[in-house]
Formats: structure tokens, sequence, C-alpha cells
């Protein structure tokens, strides 16, 4: 039985920083409407890679393609357009502008040229707003909201934009299990909506719970790929967290 | 939300009914005023929306006086053909140099443009056709009402483009790149193209101020033409007016126009002094400008001065 | 060999002109303040010798005079003034410390009037040659004084505990203050250390050139250029870029005319910075 054709392509990818090898030969596909998980401890070249798809650095090596496109050569912003999206580690929100102001910008450029009506993104706005639960926050300075609620705001300016894939970036570093748990549910409900997403994560249960296909980076290299359950088991996978099994 | 025009439209009707109310030396005031405000304005898109702040906006002014003046001295043009002149070189340079010194950040943009006016003042210094150091005599027209018009009318221009762009998509974009330039790449706004349409309408508008000038004054040499002085008289006064705001840069030049004139008959050199010392405090006090302090003060009273002085100590 | 010769002013002006940007630099890398009174510190330090000199002191012994007493003046600017503004946006920084240019030019003209003033030791006019080339003492004599205090300064950056200290503070206030650095000490010594630099520049400068109160926004535009060319990080690469437009200068005033020494420097700044455009990200 042939795969219908990936929504996202990477083919041996390589990046290195003055020496430093951080991504060789990493190639995977993520299918439509499915979330790929993505874990490695730290220093493996996750956001590294991210950066790479969503354009903020250049591979050495490899192709990256986007609905059957090659996208190598695009800068951040057509990447966007295309149906791109991604949250960053450390929140960027638009400081000075209201969480309203934030998630509409998402949502008038995050579509290509096509959404000009200031009021209708301004709906948007307050419906992905809405929907992360931010809705009594949306005239709040964004710089003035607390990092949970700065997680909920980089989701809401994020799916604004109606992405076709969303590269989600550590968003659950440094939540409470509840807000893990309420991060997950969150994440369901927009793979329900058809979002394909990458998400790379520390939060090994919560991965495993959301992850149609998981992938294992380490020092740069792809060292596993498949079904969480197995993938989580791995020798390999065990070996880089916690060193050589005792014998 | 129409309301919030009548106290502008009231203002610009007493403005227009300047030169009949007023005696000649309130109008010459009043066209100097104009015209800087338009500059301040001009410099509100690129440094007050978007965030690029340029030093070097004399450089469009200087070419929108030599464009005016060379079509009309040289070539025995009209005036409406010298100003389209001056402005079209101005913006031709503004996408030729935006093109490489717009992917500088922050201070770095903000000190390349220092040498621009310096820099394009020294080359007409050297070209004959523009009276090399000695520079050109425009034709006479002594009409100062119409001058002080026209100025008004361009600087209303102006101020409607800064409405337009403040409830635009493309202002939105402008605002995105100035409260961070990578995350609004990452939504999808072209930055390139923003900021060098944001350069062009600047270099537009300050252009078409210097050929009124230059006509108005009927003379012009490279060193008051390239008057870097106007570099930081425009950024004081949208500074003090309100950066990103639609009427701060205009009421920040009114206002600090007439104090200037004022202090300027009286004791002219202690009027430099009290300019600096009026940044300094306004710096340490009101950075946000004018329009800031109106509704800062509404809700903190005295303690807004107080707050501010705070946030930004050691 | 007038090449030769032209090379040869220009470097030796070329190190005064680095000497010049040393503190703006270290100003600027340690608090990342672009001062714009910079050249009006120059300016200040240039009247101090010149009064010593007036007064019957030779200027290379109230060169540390002046330093001292600006180095004094320095700090307690910034301590009482600059510290309020330091964590304001740069263009903030840059009409503050403009605004205090005004005020410092104001004063000096009023106090010092507008004559152009110069310091003539003896040995300022007196030249040697060497290989068809001449060599004013006055010149060579700053230059090595230039060269002196940038060693002076590197030293003392990398092997004193102060130096540690100015150096962790640049890089990460937070950090450096759990290590017990006080960062308001830090910062006036730092903006002091620069203002004495300035005066060193100053008074050197007087005796190759003029001193007027308006030499200083002059001054304080080339020592930019050279502070972005040389990096914020090694006082002698800021040397050696001061010696590049140094060069620059004396060359295109050779071959273009001296209408464009003034631009060149600018020209440089716009041609490195849009050419290696990684090396000007790093700093922002």
């Amino acid at each position: 039985m042939t795969e219908p054709a990936p929504l996202f392509e990477a083919i041996g990818l390589a990046k290195r920083f003055q020496g430093l090898v951080a991504l060789s030969a990493v190639s995977f596909r993520i299918q439509r409407g499915t979330i790929m998980g993505l874990i490695g401890p730290n220093g493996a070249g996750k956001s590294t890679l991210v950066g790479i798809i969503g354009g903020a650095l250049r591979a050495d090596g490899g192709e990256v393609h986007f609905e059957g496109a090659r996208i190598d050569r695009l800068p951040p912003y057509r990447r966007a357009r295309l149906g791109i999206g991604r949250t960053y580690q450390v929140t960027r929100p638009f400081p000075g502008l209201t969480a309203l102001d934030n998630v509409t910008l998402g949502a008038l450029f995050g579509d290509g040229a096509g959404m000009r009506d200031r009021h209708k993104a301004l709906e948007i706005a307050r419906e992905w707003l809405d929907f992360v639960g931010l809705s009594a926050h949306s005239d709040q300075r964004a710089d003035s909201l607390g990092s949970p609620d700065r997680k909920r705001l980089e989701f809401a300016k994020v799916l604004a934009m109606r992405p076709k894939l969303l590269l989600l970036d550590e968003v659950m570093a440094g939540l409470t299990p509840a807000e893990v748990d309420s991060v997950v549910t969150l994440i369901q409900r927009i793979r329900d909506r058809g979002v394909t997403m990458l998400v790379i994560e520390h939060v090994v249960p919560a991965i495993r719970r959301l992850s149609d296909r998981l992938l294992v980076l380490n020092h740069g290299q792809l060292i596993a790929e498949g079904e969480p359950r197995t993938v989580l088991r791995d020798e390999r996978v065990i070996e880089a967290y916690l060193g050589r099994r005792r014998a | 939300m129409k309301w919030r025009w009548i106290v502008p439209a009231f203002a610009l009707a007493a403005l227009v009914a300047v030169p009949w109310l007023g005696d000649e030396v309130l109008i010459q005031f009043g066209i100097s005023a104009l015209l800087i405000a338009v500059l301040a304005q001009s410099w509100n898109i690129l440094g007050g929306f978007t965030g690029y702040v340029s030093f070097g906006n004399s450089v469009f002014y200087g070419l929108g006086a030599y464009g005016t003046a060379i079509a009309m001295a040289q070539w025995h043009q009209s005036f409406w053909l010298g100003l389209v002149l001056g402005a079209a070189v101005a913006v031709a340079l503004a996408a030729l140099l935006g093109w490489p010194i717009l992917r500088l950040r922050g201070p770095y943009f903000a000190i390349v443009t220092l040498g621009l006016s310096a820099a394009m003042s020294a080359l007409i210094a050297n070209l004959d056709i523009a009276g090399k150091n000695i520079g050109l005599i425009l034709p006479l027209t002594r009409n100062d009402t119409m001058f002080y018009e026209l100025s008004l009318g361009l600087l209303a221009a102006a101020t409607l483009t800064v409405a337009w762009i403040a409830r635009s998509r493309f202002g939105m974009g402008l605002i995105a790149i100035r409260e961070d330039e990578d995350a609004a790449a990452t939504i999808g706004v072209d930055a390139t193209r923003y900021k060098l349409a944001a350069l062009m309408l600047a270099a537009f508008f300050t252009a078409l101020a210097g050929g009124i000038h230059a006509y108005w004054i009927t003379f012009i040499d490279p060193a008051g033409s390239f008057d870097t002085t106007l570099d930081v008289r425009m950024v004081i006064m949208t500074m003090f007016g309100g950066p990103g705001t639609v009427f701060g840069p205009v009421i920040g030049a009114f206002i600090l126009s007439a104090i200037y004139e004022i202090l300027a008959n009286g004791i002219s050199t202690a009027a430099a002094l009290f300019f600096a010392v009026v940044i300094m405090l306004a710096v340490i006090f009101m950075p946000k400008g004018l329009m800031d302090l109106g509704g800062g003060f509404r809700s903190l009273g005295w303690r807004y001065f107080l707050a501010n002085m705070r946030r930004y100590r050691l | 060999m007038l090449l030769a010769q032209i090379l040869v002013d220009g470097v030796l002006l070329g190190g005064l002109y680095g000497l010049m940007a040393l503190g703006m630099a270290l100003v600027w890398g340690v608090l990342n303040i672009v001062n714009l009174a910079h050249g009006a510190f120059i300016m200040l330090g240039g009247y101090l010798v010149y009064f010593l000199f007036a007064a019957g002191l030779d200027p290379l012994a109230s060169l540390p005079l002046a330093m001292l007493a600006m180095f004094a003046f320095g700090y307690v600017i910034q301590r009482g003034l600059l510290n309020l503004i330091v964590r304001s946006a740069l263009l903030n920084t840059l009409l503050f410390t403009f605004g205090l240019d005004v005020v410092l030019t104001f004063l000096a003209q009023l106090l010092f009037s507008a004559d152009y003033r110069t310091i003539n030791p003896s040995y300022a006019g007196a030249n040697f040659t060497v290989a068809h080339v001449t060599i004013p003492v006055g010149r060579l004599v700053a230059f090595a004084i230039a060269i002196v205090l940038a060693m002076l300064l590197y030293l003392l950056l990398r092997h004193s505990r102060l130096g540690r200290a100015i150096r962790a503070t640049a890089q990460n206030l937070d950090a450096a203050r759990l290590y017990g650095v006080d960062p308001g000490k830090i910062y006036a010594v730092t903006f002091g250390l620069g203002a004495a630099l300035a005066a060193a520049a100053g008074g050197l400068y007087g005796i190759v050139a003029q001193i007027t109160p308006y030499i200083g926004a002059t001054l304080t535009a080339k020592s930019f250029v050279i502070a972005i060319i040389g990096g914020l990080e090694n006082p002698l690469s800021i040397i050696a870029a001061g010696v590049v437009i140094g060069l620059a200068e004396a060359i295109t005033a050779l071959y273009l005319g001296p209408t464009y020494t003034d631009v060149i420097g600018f020209g440089l700044l716009v041609l490195i910075l849009v050419v290696r455009p990684a090396r000007s990200l790093k700093l922002a």
C-alpha cells in the first residue's frame, strides 16, 4: 500500500555551527492530519530543526519539502503564508500590543495577502482567544501577561494564521502537571480541526499520549522513528536519555 | 467614532484662517512650523510606527529642495514640476539606499543614516547643475499666504496618510516590525517590503516639504538644504509629541517650534540650552511623549512621571 | 614620496582617532549607552590640558591630571544622571546624551569663549625625517601615548579584578550581580574610564590640532564609526580601526579632495555594515 503524499518531508538535513555538527542526515515525513512528536536530550538539535523548517535558519545540506514543493530557499514570511506556523520556546509576543492585537496580526498576515479586512481579522482573533481561554485578557498588554497566559497567546496567534503545519517548540516547558494536561487537550482539539503538527517536547508522558508517530533525535541524528510505544522501548533511545544500561 | 475628528477639524479650520487673522510674522512662523511638522510626521512613519530611527531624513528634504530649484532655476520649469522632480529623486534614492541599509537593525541603522545627509551635501557641492557650493536662486514669488496654505495642505495630507496607516493592515505590519521584527516575519509579514515602503513614504513627504521651503526662501545651498539640525528637530518633536501616534508629531512640532521662537527672540543661545534640558527631562519623565502623557496623567496623576523615572533606571 | 608621507600622516593621526573611540566603545559595550556627548568630553579634556599648559605644566605631565579630573566628572555624571536612563530604549539614550552634549558645549562656549586654542609645547613643532618622510614629533608622541593607553586598558580589562568585573557586567548583568558585582559602581567606574580616555585624547588633540567648544560633534561621529568598525571588545582592534580611518582620510584627501574626508569615514562604515551584516547583527 502506498502512502499518500506527505504534507511535509525533510531529506538529509544537515547543519553545522562553526564546526559543531547540529544536524546530520535527518530525514522524515509527516502525514497530513497527524501529530509527529520529536524528543531528544538537551542539545540534540531539536530547536535547530524547527529553525530550519520555519526558515529562520538555512540548512547546510538537504532539502525541505512542503506540500510537494521545495521550500529551502523561501524566507520565513513566505513559509508562514504557505501555511507553516511556529511557536517559540521562550514566548515572543509583540510586547507593547494587546493580546487581541497580537492575535489579529496573526489573522491578518498568516494567510498571505488574502486577508485585508481588519474587522474580519478582529473577529477571527476573538474566536481564537476564546478557543484558548484568553478572552478575559484580550485588552491586556502582552508583556503584562503571566507565563501560562503567554503560551496561550502564542497558540492563539499562530492558530489565527490558519496554519497547515504547526511547529510547537517545547510548549509544555515549565508548566505544572495540571497545566500540561490542559495543553494536551488543547493540542488534541487543534488536531481535531485538521491541523498537522510537529510537537517537540521533553514531557514524555504527554508526548506519548499525543503523537501518532515519534522521532528521537540525539547529537543531531535521528536514532529512532515509529509508534510511540515501540520507540520509547527502544534500547538506543533509553541509552540516549539515561546512559548505558547496567548489565 | 466620528466625533474624534471634530477637534482636529476645528483646529484645521483655525489654521486655514491664520493668514487672515494674523500678521506677517505669524504667517512666516506658521510656514516654518508647518513644514517642520511635515518632517516630524514623515519621520513618524519610519521611526514611530516601524521603529527604524533615522537621523538622515534631511537628505530627502535637501533632494526635494534641489529638485525643485534645478527644475525652476536651471530648466525654467514650473514649481509643480519641480516638486514632482524633487519628490521623484528622493523616493528613488530611498528605494536604492533603503535596500541595503534597512537590513541593519537598531543602533546600526541609526548611525548609518547619520552620514547620509553630509555625504549627499558633499556630492551636491561638486555638481555644476546644482550650483556647487554657491547654490541656486529660484524665481521670486511674494505670496506668503499661498506658501502657508500649501504647507498646511501638505501637513494635512501627511497626517491623513498617517491616520490611514494607523488603521490599515500595512500599519499593523509596521507596528509588528517595530515590536519584534523576527516574530513578525514568522507570522507572515514581508518586513523588507514594508520597511522600504515606509522609507519611501517618509522620503516623499519630506522632499515635498523641502521643495516648498526652497521656493519660499528662493535661495538654497548645500549647507542650508542638507541641514542636520533638522534631523535632530524632527526626531525630538516626534518623540516629544508621541511617536507612533497620529497627532503627536504635529502637536510636538507646533509646541516646540513656538517655544523655540519665543526663546530665540529673547535669549537665542540659551534657546538651544533650554531645548537640551527639556529633552533630557522629557526622556527621564515622559519618554513616550505628550500623547501618552495625556492618558497616563489621567490615570496616575503626578505619579506618572515618577513611574517613568523608576522604570528605566538601573 | 608623497604617498608615503600621506600614509604615515594617516597612521599617526589614526592612532589618536583610535584613542578617541576607545572611551566611547568601552561605555557602549558595558553600559549599552551610545554617548553622543563623548566628543564634548574630549573637548573638555582638551581645555583642561590647555589651561594647565597655560599655567606652565607640560601636557605630558598634565595628561594624567586631566584624566583623573574627567574620570571623576564622568563618574558623577553617570551615577547622578545617566543612571536614570540606563535601561531606556536606544533612541531615548541618544536624545538624552545629545541634550547633554548641547549643555556641555554651551557651558564651554560660555566659560572658554569660541577662540581657537592650541597647545604648543616646544617639541610639538619639531620634526625629523626618515627615508624622505617627515614625522612631526607632536603627532608621533600622540600616537605613542594612544597605543600605550590602549594597551593599559587591554591589560586592565583582561588581567585585573576590576577588569573582570567590568567584562562580566557587560556580558550578563544579572549573573554579575549574583557574583557580588555592584552594577552601579561598575557602571560609574566604566563611564569614568571612558571620560578619562576621552580627556587624554582631547589633550593630545590640542597638540596636533585646535580646540574650540564645537569640536565635539565631528569627533563623536568619528568615534562612532571607529567603535563599530573596531568592535566593542578589544581595545587594540579599536586602535587598528582608528588607523584604518586615519589612512582612509589621508588617501581620500590626496585623491578626491578635502571636501570628502568627513564623508569617507561614513562611506567606509556603510560599506562594512552592509557587506558584513552578520558582524553587526552580533552586537544588535
